[in-house]
């Protein structure tokens, strides 16, 4: 065997090492092990380095300050949410209106198939079209809308009855949907993507690729993060009350 | 990580604020930044009573930490409302000298750090955090297999920069 790369030497050295051949070529390369040396002595002056010039921050204070903050923003949420929620509404029609326009825009595509329509003057589309932008999932139901996944994926449930379930399903393809039976209202724009669902079941499909996802149902913010992997690949959330 | 009861507040913050802002002075090169993206993702944990294991809050503040700085200009504009909110008195008890000798000392390491990428720069400050590898290849996006390759790279350059500067390494 060649001696160790630094690769190597560094995960030896942090004991995350699962190659049983490099102890062993460790134990008989007097080299390497003074090579290991020198990575001890470089990670110990590198951590002293980083930790004991940056300074103390003013931990009371920023205590303080969040704490302050924490209680501002509960103290306002329901009067903020829903100006939030307006503005957003606003922003998700205006978007929705211009991006449909646009020729090319996948829009249309996203609010319905065949029957392209334009959104409504909420910016929210009647129904719940299946659509065709990309290859579609085995998993997705029939009537669902698709949601295009970038770097974040915000994702709104809106009206559902406090108790009932909301369902996420993780998925290995590339795509995220939304299905919430009859009657439910869509709206999709940018990052995120707007579901009202007084009536059905509400079920999401989220790439577990997806690399930021966070998920707010009636204006409670239950999920945020990456795929949930202890799951299972299905995560329930019972819908809080307002 | 999902929502439920909360976690205690006090707890919680003193076991991770300093070594979350540590982290983030070392990715961005800006003090009051990283104090700003540290408070903001506490802010988060604790505004959407989130709770797990404590090892498990701790990834997922680094985490998000690691999001927030990427996407500066969202914290940015949160930083501008906290200054107009709340004035800013820290540091109030240090004499200059001792400010002058800290600055100086973070300018030194802040060059260094300069030297790496932005991907590099997490590795390097999220290891000397005391993260696994694993979390802190889910935390960057990094295959496990390639963190070692990565933190070896990235420790050389910074050595090889505190070097060039006069600091023995």
């Amino acid at each position: 065997m060649t001696h160790l790369d630094d690769a190597a030497l560094v995960t030896i050295r942090d004991g995350e090492s699962t190659d049983p051949r490099l102890e062993e070529h460790l134990r008989g390369c007097a080299a390497c092990r003074a090579r290991l040396a020198e990575a001890r002595k470089r990670g110990e002056a590198i951590e002293s380095m980083l930790s004991g010039r940056a300074g103390t921050p003013d931990a009371a204070l920023a205590k303080a300050r969040v704490r302050r903050r924490l209680d501002t923003e509960r103290a306002a949420a329901p009067r903020l949410f829903s100006r939030a929620f307006r503005r957003a509404a606003a922003i998700l029609a205006m978007s929705a209106g211009a991006a449909y326009a646009v020729p090319g825009s996948p829009v249309p595509g996203w609010l319905g198939r065949g029957e392209s329509r334009p959104a409504s003057a909420s910016g929210l589309s009647e129904a719940a079209p299946a659509v065709g932008v990309e290859a579609t999932p085995e998993a997705m139901p029939q009537e669902a809308v698709l949601v295009p996944v970038g770097p974040r994926l915000e994702l709104f449930v809106e009206e559902v009855a406090p108790g009932r379930e909301v369902e996420v399903l993780w998925l290995e393809g590339s795509t995220a949907w939304i299905s919430a039976g009859p009657g439910a209202r869509y709206s999709v724009a940018g990052a995120g993507a707007t579901v009202r669902a007084p009536n059905g079941p509400v079920r999401l499909g989220i790439p577990r690729t997806a690399a930021w996802v966070s998920l707010r149902i009636n204006g409670r913010m239950v999920f945020e993060g990456t795929s949930d992997e202890s799951s299972g690949g299905r995560t329930v959330f019972p819908a809080p009350g307002r | 990580m999902q929502r439920a009861s909360t976690l205690d507040f006090d707890a919680t913050f003193d076991a991770n604020y300093d070594a979350l802002v540590r982290y983030c002075r070392g990715l961005t090169g800006d003090p009051d930044f990283a104090e700003d993206v540290a408070q903001e993702s506490l802010c988060r944990l604790f505004g959407n009573e989130l709770r797990g294991s404590p090892i498990g809050v701790r990834a997922w503040l680094f985490k998000t930490a690691t999001h927030l700085v990427r996407d500066r200009h969202r914290v940015e504009s949160n930083r501008k409302r906290l200054l107009e909110q709340h004035h800013d008195v820290s540091a109030e008890g240090d004499s200059p000298e001792r400010r002058l000798e800290r600055a100086e000392a973070r300018a030194v390491v802040r060059a260094a750090l300069a030297h790496l990428t932005p991907r590099d720069r997490e590795v390097l400050m999220m290891r000397y955090s005391g993260f696994s590898y694993r979390e802190i290849a889910d935390a960057v996006g990094l295959a496990s297999s390639s963190v070692g390759t990565t933190l070896a790279r990235a420790e050389r350059r910074f050595a090889d920069a505190m070097q060039g500067a006069g600091e023995a390494v």
